[in-house]
């Protein structure tokens, strides 16, 4: 058998000479087109495309456990430091020309048997001209419920995310525009039927390996050649319309978006060769035989995420840089999980967040730092290179917003019998860190009760805090939107932290 | 009867005669009434697990054998899973699985039939069950022949369930030879019939 060869779109659409079939095929992509979603539509001007980032902190990561600290000096007379979760001065830091404060790195005992990577400081310290700390309070604790909130705030645009959204304003003509690496209910759909098919999110369950699923048969063994796998797609689209099954079902809706996606996207991505660009394992682990290649940027992001090769974290972390790099999708979504190793060294906690159930100030600092590490290597990558490689249209960061959305906040209150090592439940009060040069960085929106240790919002226009208020769900979905061009009914205007 | 009346009814039938298909050698056959567009549409979509039974049974391969990427990793159950309509609530909290198929549906579809058909190629080799007409290295038999009838009809059976229309016949000729013309080997004839009909939409909606 000869090995089997790229396909190219052209001549997936018009054949060889004497190639019955992949003429026929291309007048099914032409009439396919028509019928269907038109999923494979002319692409939005890359001058104007956007591109978002959800980065899941699972379990409930709370913001005055990381950069919207409050310390034991700043509570009013008589308040009872022990009980309250506040921090002696000595352990909040704020990096020069920070105007957010953050707690401190873990020291080696309250790190208990985990060996963070990173610290929320060097993060702060990286990357706190372009962070927005904005307060708020979920309505909802129950980690399923509250994750889908947080990515369609609370349903204000008809249940759709905010990648759905993103990816219908900016993904037309992206094969992958909505790619989700995420988990529980981050991970679920929108509720809006009228969701256009391209904008829906495409599942990831693994990054490392997910670039087999953009082409049809390269790195398989033993099959036909190109072109006679070519002639066979071409026999099989007209099985398929002169079959019983295809003429009974010829206007079946599920079965025309399908044949949409396998006549338009699966040649645009084999076209693309995005088995290629979007290969995240090494070289070396690649069989031989397989004749596959490992993304041309590979090297590019293992400089930026650098424990690549064996962390499923920071693979999500790569993937979502290919896939906007490479001009495939416009917004990913990825999720941090529970318990990972590096070598014998523990990186990360058991459910993630929520398991500051067990020992709260190990687990948020701990987990704090694997999620940060991820988005500053992220931020890296997005300030070094080129939208799509071409210096014309700018460094991807110019274009980009990050949002690092999470299930809730966590209990104000600690043990006074146990400051340093207790558990927490879950608590409705929390706040959310965004970055991108599109919003006002180096700022919190809103403030923090040092009396009960809970956020308050913040007028929407001015950016003045405004106590006795609080944001929502809805707030920041609206924020994200209007930073990136997402236009709805219901919008809130959230320009005071509009850059 | 009278011999006008004899002559009036031969006269009447001859005239009907001419009318009618039957009575002329050279008149064309019918066409088949076409099929009614089905005014229900409600196709199901099968998913992984399903899909990876059908699979497996129809060309007798345990299913941990149908495809394997990069040599590590299970299509169906890891890499491939979401993209096959499944479900992981363990490790990525996917509680239920999407409603309808992904962008890369119909690649994984592609690629976890071809690996299958390569395989079932491959083992016949050596202990025909599936392509048993003739030598896999032979080359592939002309389309009038009982091998290649016998080939599709069984194709058909195993993986849709019924009888090939005569439509497919004539289309899946077409793989018997190479856009040179050149007959193609058995085996590459059967791989490539496997492939065309086992990713057809009839295989993956019910």
């Amino acid at each position: 058998m000869s090995r089997n060869t790229r396909l190219s779109r052209r001549r997936f659409f018009t054949g060889v000479a004497g190639t019955v079939g992949a003429a026929v095929t291309a007048a099914h992509l032409r009439s396919g087109s028509a019928r269907a979603e038109g999923m494979a539509a002319e692409a939005s001007d890359p001058a104007d495309r956007k591109l978002l980032f959800v980065v899941c902190a699972s379990g409930g990561a709370s913001i005055i456990d990381s950069v919207l600290p409050v310390t034991t000096d700043e509570l009013p007379e008589g308040s009872d430091a022990a009980s309250l979760n506040v921090y002696e001065p000595s352990r909040v830091i704020q990096p020069a020309g920070s105007n957010i404060r953050c707690v401190a790195p873990l020291s080696p005992l309250d790190q208990l048997f985990f060996t963070p990577q990173y610290s929320i400081q060097e993060f702060v310290e990286a990357h706190h001209a372009h962070m927005t700390v904005v307060t708020q309070e979920a309505t909802s604790v129950n980690h399923a419920v509250a994750q889908k909130r947080a990515m369609t705030g609370a349903g204000i645009n008809r249940g759709r995310t905010i990648a759905e959204a993103v990816a219908e304003r900016h993904g037309r003509g992206l094969p992958l525009a909505n790619c989700n690496m995420g988990s529980g209910g981050y991970l679920e759909p929108g509720d809006d039927r009228t969701l256009a098919g391209r904008a829906r999110g495409e599942i990831i369950t693994n990054p490392r390996a997910y670039a087999m699923a953009t082409h049809g048969s390269r790195g398989l063994e033993g099959i036909p050649g190109a072109q006679q796998l070519l002639r066979a797609r071409g026999i099989r689209e007209q099985l398929d319309d002169a079959s019983p099954f295809g003429e009974t079902y010829r206007n079946a809706p599920l079965r025309e978006r399908y044949l949409s996606m396998r006549r338009e996207l699966g040649p645009m991505l084999e076209e693309q060769d995005a088995i290629t660009k979007l290969m995240l394992t090494p070289q070396d682990d690649i069989p031989a035989a397989l004749g596959l290649e490992s993304s041309p940027m590979a090297d590019q992001v293992r400089d930026a995420l650098p424990n690549l090769d064996k962390d499923s974290w920071q693979q999500q972390g790569g993937m979502a840089f290919l896939l906007a790099y490479y001009g495939m999708s416009c917004a990913s979504t990825i999720g941090v999980g529970g318990t990972s190793f590096d070598g014998d060294t523990v990186v990360s906690a058991p459910l993630a967040f929520d398991f500051s159930h067990t020992v709260h100030r190990t687990a948020q600092g701990v987990m704090w730092s694997r999620v940060l590490q991820v988005v500053s290597g992220l931020i890296t990558l997005l300030q070094r290179h080129d939208y799509l490689g071409d210096p014309a249209l700018g460094k991807m960061w110019d274009r980009s917003l990050i949002y690092i959305a999470t299930d809730f906040g966590r209990d104000k209150l600690r043990p006074a019998t146990s400051p340093d090592f207790y558990g927490t439940g879950h608590h409705l009060n929390n706040g959310t860190v965004l970055l991108s040069p599109m919003l006002v960085g180096n700022r919190v929106f809103g403030g923090v009760d040092p009396q009960t240790l809970l956020t308050y919002g913040f007028d929407r226009r001015t950016g003045e805090a405004a106590p006795g208020t609080v944001m929502r769900e809805g707030d920041i979905y609206s924020l994200i939107a209007q930073a990136m061009d997402v236009d709805f009914d219901g919008r809130r205007d959230m320009s005071a932290a509009l850059a | 009867m009278t011999n006008r009346t004899i002559h009036a009814w031969l006269g009447l039938s001859l005239l009907s005669c001419l009318g009618l298909p039957g009575c002329r050698d050279d008149q064309p056959e019918p066409e088949p009434a076409a099929l009614a567009a089905s005014t229900r549409n409600h196709l199901v979509w099968k998913r992984y697990h399903a899909f990876a039974q059908d699979l497996s049974r129809a060309l007798e391969l345990p299913t941990e054998e149908l495809c394997t990427e990069l040599g590590e990793f299970d299509c169906i159950n890891d890499v491939h899973l979401a993209g096959l309509g499944g479900h992981e609530p363990l490790h990525q909290g996917l509680l239920e699985p999407l409603a309808e198929p992904l962008a890369t549906t119909p690649l994984v579809t592609e690629r976890v039939v071809l690996s299958a058909c390569t395989a079932r190629v491959e083992r016949d080799r050596t202990d025909p069950v599936v392509f048993t007409a003739l030598e896999l290295d032979q080359p592939a038999p002309a389309e009038d022949s009982e091998a290649f009838t016998d080939t599709v009809q069984d194709l058909y059976r195993r993986l849709l369930g019924r009888d090939p229309i005569d439509a497919e016949y004539t289309l899946l000729g077409q793989l018997l030879v190479d856009d040179e013309g050149e007959p193609v080997t058995f085996g590459e004839f059967a791989q490539l019939a496997c492939f065309s009909i086992a990713t057809t939409t009839e295989f993956s909606f019910i």
